[in-house]
């Protein structure tokens, strides 16, 4: 049962095609891999020096502490021999302490290589109407604007911006990881700071293909998916999201719970073919996803619970199987356009405007 | 405890059930009308893009003169006088069908189907029906939680009591629901 209108294949504009594993197998054996082994002789540099660094610390402390030893044996030092030593320490630390600034900028360099190079060139395998700024991330007030994690952070971080069109469709995102604190006195009588993850993932934007006013928020429905009917009538009716809306397709129920600001709009938004697609989504993703339609636009945050496309200093770079996860899962985030077919715009303003 | 201590009890007791179930069904039936209300506006909505439709397609559209001239009649009947929701709800279930249908044929209209004007109606004639059909879901979801409070025990006695009435259904038209069967003729 759908509703849409007949000639939506028509008006489809399709984006880049999917692209397969076996493509990205091609693409990786041509592409990457040459670069990766590039990339992998500067991580086997930076690894040098890192080792280098730290064992020239261990052997300052280890001689520091033979000279202090043979000191106190052989009496009370005399002034000179306290100014001469303490000079030459201080020097060496100084010493120690540049090189350690020199080698941080190196590694700097060479995480920027990294994702430059091999980041950016699945971003463009997958869609080459992508631009990507690895140290740039999603606005403070676009997070906000989404309504999806309302609780006030202490700290915003973010990475890994990527922007521009998959077929007729604006967005952009990047990875965030938002936290608040908590203070605690201990026993002593000091306090103690934790802090606790918001949200750690990556949060996407774009454009919706119908407009609208107002919010509607899809979140995952645990309790109703573990207990069923008790947990659906645990629902509140309204919650710091807005009114509980109740939609007719059961699975869907299961899955997700909806709140909004207004009963049609959500149901003008989550048509019965999009309800169908987001359940599909979901199987696919295998992650906790939540979304937002906020004034026309799509916000949608995936939740993962580590530092994506991050280089590693200690082990090789040449990893299929990780290279391979970093495209499923930027495949995953940039194919919410193809997967909820925002492209598909025979909608009001939005299949007049633009191509 | 003695016999009047009991009864009190049992009365307040039934009391605060008679008074809870009463104003849940109240708000219920609140939200039925009010959902009716959004469906009314989003029905207006739709009369109002027919006339221009029409002047539009007529043109070329020689083989559906009789189905352009159904869909007028039924608008002037959804809009002659205020309807009892049934009929309201069968006249625009009629009408949801026939305009899928011509929204349909003007596939078959090349030279219709390029024109600018014709390509604003569609899109306006697309973003009504969706907002109809979910102003149509809407109601329904209404319809369903005052209905089975209606029917479900206690609420059921609560109801009688008090005379609620059931509301109905919003049906969607053939069209509607996905699959367009009208068959208006070939392309000239």
């Amino acid at each position: 049962m759908t509703s849409e209108p007949p000639s939506a294949a028509d008006s489809a504009a399709p984006g880049s095609p999917v692209r397969t594993e076996e493509e990205f197998r091609a693409f990786y054996q041509g592409v990457l891999l040459p670069e990766l082994e590039s990339v992998d002789r500067e991580r086997r540099a930076v690894r040098g020096r890192v080792l280098v660094l730290w064992l020239s610390l261990l052997g300052l402390i280890f001689l520091s502490l033979l000279i202090f030893g043979g000191l106190q044996a052989s009496g009370p030092p005399g002034a000179a021999v306290v100014v001469v030593v303490g000079g030459i320490g201080l020097a060496l630390f100084g010493f120690w302490l540049a090189a350690f600034a020199r080698l941080s900028r190196a590694k700097r360099a060479y995480i920027a290589r990294y994702k430059n190079t091999v980041i950016g060139h699945i971003i463009r395998f997958i869609e080459p109407g992508l631009a990507y700024e690895p140290d740039s991330f999603v606005a403070e007030a676009v997070y906000q604007k989404s309504g999806l994690f309302p609780r006030a952070w202490d700290r915003y971080r973010g990475d890994d911006f990527i922007h521009g069109r998959a077929g007729r469709t604006p967005l952009f995102f990047s990875e965030l990881h938002t936290e608040y604190k908590t203070r605690q006195r201990t026993s002593d009588n000091r306090t103690r700071e934790t802090w606790h993850t918001i949200f750690h993932g990556l949060f996407f934007v774009c454009e919706f293909n119908k407009t609208f006013q107002g919010r509607t928020v899809v979140l995952p429905d645990r309790l109703e998916g573990l207990l069923g009917d008790l947990g659906a009538a645990l629902q509140f009716s309204r919650s710091q999201y807005g009114e509980l809306v109740k939609l007719e397709d059961p699975e869907f129920e299961r899955m997700f719970a909806v709140y909004g600001s207004d009963q049609v709009t959500a149901r003008y938004i989550l048509s019965t073919s999009l309800m169908a697609r987001l359940m599909a989504f979901r199987g696919k993703a295998r992650q906790d996803i939540r979304l937002a339609f906020v004034d026309s636009n799509l916000y949608a945050a995936v939740s993962f619970n580590r530092d994506l496309f991050e280089p590693r200093v200690w082990r090789s770079l040449i990893d299929y199987e990780e290279i391979r996860g970093y495209f499923e899962i930027l495949q995953l985030v940039i194919g919410i356009v193809e997967d909820l077919s925002l492209n598909t715009r025979i909608w009001g303003e939005r299949a007049l405007s633009g191509a | 405890m003695d016999g009047i201590t009991l009864l009190i009890v049992a009365a307040v007791v039934v009391g605060l059930f008679l008074l809870v179930t009463f104003n849940t069904l109240v708000g219920r039936r609140n939200k039925v009308r009010n959902a009716f209300g959004t469906v009314d506006v989003l029905l207006k909505k739709r009369y109002d893009l027919i006339p221009n439709l029409v002047a539009t397609v007529q043109g070329y559209m020689q083989h559906e003169r009789t189905v352009l001239q159904q869909i007028t009649d039924l608008r002037s009947r959804a809009m002659g006088g205020p309807l009892p929701p049934e009929q309201l709800f069968r006249v625009n279930a009629q009408l949801g069908q026939l305009l899928g249908g011509v929204r349909a044929a003007i596939e078959n209209y090349p030279q219709l189907k390029a024109s600018q004007n014709a390509l604003q109606l569609q899109a306006a004639l697309n973003e009504v029906e969706e907002q109809i059909s979910a102003g149509r879901r809407a109601y329904n979801a209404a319809v369903t939680d005052l209905n089975n409070a209606l029917e479900m025990f206690p609420s059921n006695l609560v109801g009688s009591l008090f005379g609620f009435q059931k509301a109905v259904f919003f049906e969607a038209g053939e069209a509607e629901r996905g699959a367009v069967p009208v068959q208006l003729g070939g392309a000239p």
